[in-house]
């Protein structure tokens, strides 16, 4: 009877085995939602079939912090409109760590976080994702973003709006340093940093350290404004991809890093998004370099601490000489995708029913006010749109500036970690810019984007 | 008349179904040793002699030895190397040392102190927390202007003091909360083997005129010898595994003084560089490390218990 024992189980673990080999298929009706087109939108209907469908299940790789808080509500609202789906938030944020090990087996999220990066080529290359070129939600977003995230003619993602780099300032510390009007290029910047050192209480500067996004707009501004003016729209791009930008060459941006970095909080290197929220309601620091898409918590927080949002000002960072115009880095957002990855036709409905679901105003307006950016989707109505005062004031400005990508849309990862830890150690007052500039210097070189 | 020789079958019946029954226990286990500790390390020798991005529909190229070469001019490298061993060491010792002394008082015998049971469980109780949570509330302890440690300092009229950017204070930082999440384990075996020590022992010890840290050097060290041996070993291979950890709280900074290993390897094999294989390379680096110190370490302690 004994040796009946490990023979049971060892039946019982080859059936455990194989019986997760069936590929997770699901089985029952597949009747089709419908769809209608009127006047640019679509709506697809999933809920007016006649019989009960079976309930399936698709993972959403789309969840970012900034909008996190509002996730319980979108999922509610869509999941009591399609009672047959549910949709579950896989990942922790757009990182590319989660989307390299799940294209590494071949598979992706059903909706999926895409930028302009290796790991979102990779997995359009591989043709985990879809083209999403014949999709009607792609004529309510403009030409220029569609560009933004076309490859080899394949429109690979839909993007959530426009990101820009902004200063946000606390103008009732200013006004304690002396100064009634934010400043308006890299000598008054200077001057406000020092002023705020000697005569208040308030860090000058902080930015999200932590975030390699935000870590690098430091030192992208500067070298923006540097050398663009002189090259022209578009050539810092072609030279950053090519791997053709020496850093250690432009030594006024070197020296310029040198000069703001002391005036960067202790701990900013290593501060998150949230910290930098705090720092400003708390009032601990005046200034804060961050992108569009922190408005809201920033603008709330800011108000918070000097009283009045009327003492709560953005501006473009001013990186630029005297007399000279200020060049900004912007980015097409991080954009959603659609999986290509074969499954049963439920899921697959399901999946395009979503999809069309969060690119509809009604739908997305909790993704675009819980941000507070740059709208991008055209049916957006005006009274769809929540903004901050602020924010609005420096639309028109950051649509006027010239501008250079973000780093994110042109750099490696090796370039990426190498760059963004040597700014972190200026930051943090662990090393000279020289020393950081030939690091990127030496970094870019051998490894960019033309490297393949 | 030729004798008739009757051999003895080499197994009996009993003893061949009881090899079979032995057998078949160990199928299950051996499968799933097979699927996914053998197979795994398999693939990762494999990916470690090839280019690869770590994508199934991209073709591998075989490189040999090119990514083990390529290891030693990654960027940060020596310091990556430094902060691992500091890393694993400070553990080790921190963790061992501490959970040891821990260990004695929680085991007094004598009556009259706080609940023993709920004291050990207090101890316990960081070992139960996952590690991603551990690393950003100790980061969250640690922030410069709103962390409770700085804020505690100001009160008493100090200056904060900036934890996660200073060179050489971090390595302590991350150590820290690594050594109080590690402890709570290896307190429990150091108190299963300060249990197993006979009373008898410390009564005639006594007798003899033995005084207290005669005690403790004489008799309670040497026997508790395996379970310092079975303590350096875990908490060794599991300071070099860390990897959530100190990196949710320092994200490696200052540089890469505080970039260990296992972050390398995830950040080559998974963060998009496209170099999977240096990854694997890296990996293999780790594993061989790990062996040949828990083989040093064993053979090491082993032959002080012996002594003992």
């Amino acid at each position: 009877m004994k040796k009946f024992i490990p023979l049971f189980l060892v039946l019982v673990m080859a059936i455990a085995l194989f019986a997760g080999c069936d590929g997770g298929t699901t089985t029952g009706q597949t009747t089709t939602g419908q769809t209608t087109t009127k006047s640019g939108e679509t709506t697809t209907e999933g809920t007016t079939t006649d019989a009960p469908r079976e309930k399936v299940t698709i993972e959403a790789f789309m969840v970012g912090d900034d909008w996190v808080d509002e996730w319980p509500a979108f999922k509610a609202k869509f999941e009591s409109e399609y009672d047959w789906i549910e949709v579950i938030e896989v990942g922790t944020g757009p990182e590319a760590g989660f989307l390299q090990s799940r294209i590494a087996a071949n598979d992706i999220p059903d909706i999926v976080s895409v930028d302009n990066t290796e790991v979102s080529y990779q997995a359009l290359d591989a043709g985990l994702i879809q083209d999403l070129s014949d999709k009607e939600v792609t004529k309510n977003i403009p030409q220029a973003y569609l560009d933004a995230f076309t490859r080899d003619g394949k429109i690979f993602g839909l993007t959530q709006g426009a990101a820009f780099t902004c200063l946000y300032v606390n103008m009732a510390a200013l006004k304690e340093a002396g100064w009634d009007a934010p400043p308006a290029d890299f000598e008054e910047l200077l001057a406000v940093c020092q002023d705020l050192k000697d005569k208040t209480a308030y860090a000058p500067l902080t930015v999200a350290g932590d975030k390699t996004t935000t870590a690098w707009m430091v030192y992208e501004g500067i070298i923006a404004n540097e050398v663009s003016p002189d090259w022209g729209a578009g050539v810092y791009e072609e030279k950053f991809l090519a791997g053709e930008i020496n850093f250690t060459e432009h030594t006024a941006a070197t020296e310029k890093f040198n000069k703001i970095a002391p005036f960067f909080m202790p701990g900013s290197a290593t501060n998150k998004e949230d910290d930098v929220t705090a720092l400003m309601t708390d009032g601990a620091a005046a200034m804060a370099i961050a992108g569009n898409w922190t408005a809201k918590g920033l603008v709330e927080g800011i108000t918070e601490a000097a009283g009045s949002e009327e003492d709560v000002a953005v501006i473009l960072v001013p990186f630029n000489d005297p007399g000279e115009q200020v060049w900004i880095s912007i980015s097409p957002e991080t954009a959603w995708g659609l999986s290509a990855v074969d499954e049963d036709d439920n899921i697959e409905e399901a999946r395009e029913i979503y999809f069309n679901w969060i690119m509809q105003p009604e739908n997305f307006k909790f993704v675009q006010n819980a941000r507070g950016t740059v709208p991008v989707l055209t049916t957006l109505t005006e009274d769809q749109i929540v903004l901050p005062e602020p924010i609005k004031a420096v639309v028109p400005a950051m649509n006027d500036a010239p501008f250079v990508l973000m780093g994110f849309n042109l750099w490696t990862e090796v370039f990426r970690d190498a760059a963004c830890t040597a700014i972190r150690d200026v930051i943090s007052g662990n090393m000279t810019a020289e020393n950081a500039v030939k690091v990127m210097s030496d970094t870019l070189a051998t490894s960019n984007r033309s490297e393949g | 008349m030729e004798k008739a020789i009757h051999k003895k079958p080499k197994h009996t019946r009993f003893e061949r179904n009881r090899l079979l029954t032995g057998i078949l226990f160990l199928v299950p286990s051996t499968i799933i040793c097979f699927l996914f500790v053998v197979l795994p390390v398999l693939n990762v020798i494999k990916y470690s002699f090839n280019e690869w991005p770590g994508i199934d529909t991209v073709p591998m190229k075989f490189v040999g030895f090119d990514n083990y070469a390529a290891v030693p001019k990654t960027q940060g490298f020596g310091e990556m190397i430094v902060s691992t061993i500091t890393f694993a060491l400070g553990v080790t010792i921190l963790t061992v040392l501490v959970s040891f002394i821990v260990a004695m008082a929680l085991d007094k015998r004598d009556k009259g102190r706080i609940n023993r049971n709920l004291m050990r469980s207090m101890w316990f109780f960081p070992c139960l927390l996952g590690h991603a949570v551990v690393g950003i509330l100790w980061r969250i302890m640690y922030h410069y202007s709103n962390g409770v440690i700085n804020k505690t300092i100001v009160q008493l009229g100090g200056k904060p003091v900036n934890w996660l950017e200073t060179r050489v204070l971090t390595n302590f930082s991350i150590i820290v909360p690594t050594v109080w999440v590690l402890m709570g384990m290896t307190i429990v075996i150091f108190l299963a083997g300060l249990q197993s020590i006979p009373t008898e022992l410390y009564e005639a010890s006594t007798i003899d005129g033995a005084n207290k840290s005669q005690v403790r050097r004489f008799i309670t060290i040497p026997m508790m010898a395996p379970s310092i041996t079975i303590n350096v070993l875990t908490t060794s291979i599991a300071a070099f595994k860390m990897y959530e950890l100190p990196w949710f709280i320092s994200l490696g900074l200052p540089g890469y003084s505080t970039r260990l290993l296992t972050q390398r390897i995830y950040f080559f094999g998974f963060e998009n560089t496209g170099q999977m294989g240096i990854g694997a390379a890296l990996s293999m680096i780790l594993i061989l490390t790990i062996t040949l110190i828990s083989l040093l370490q064993f053979v090491f302690l082993r032959k002080r218990e012996d002594i003992f």
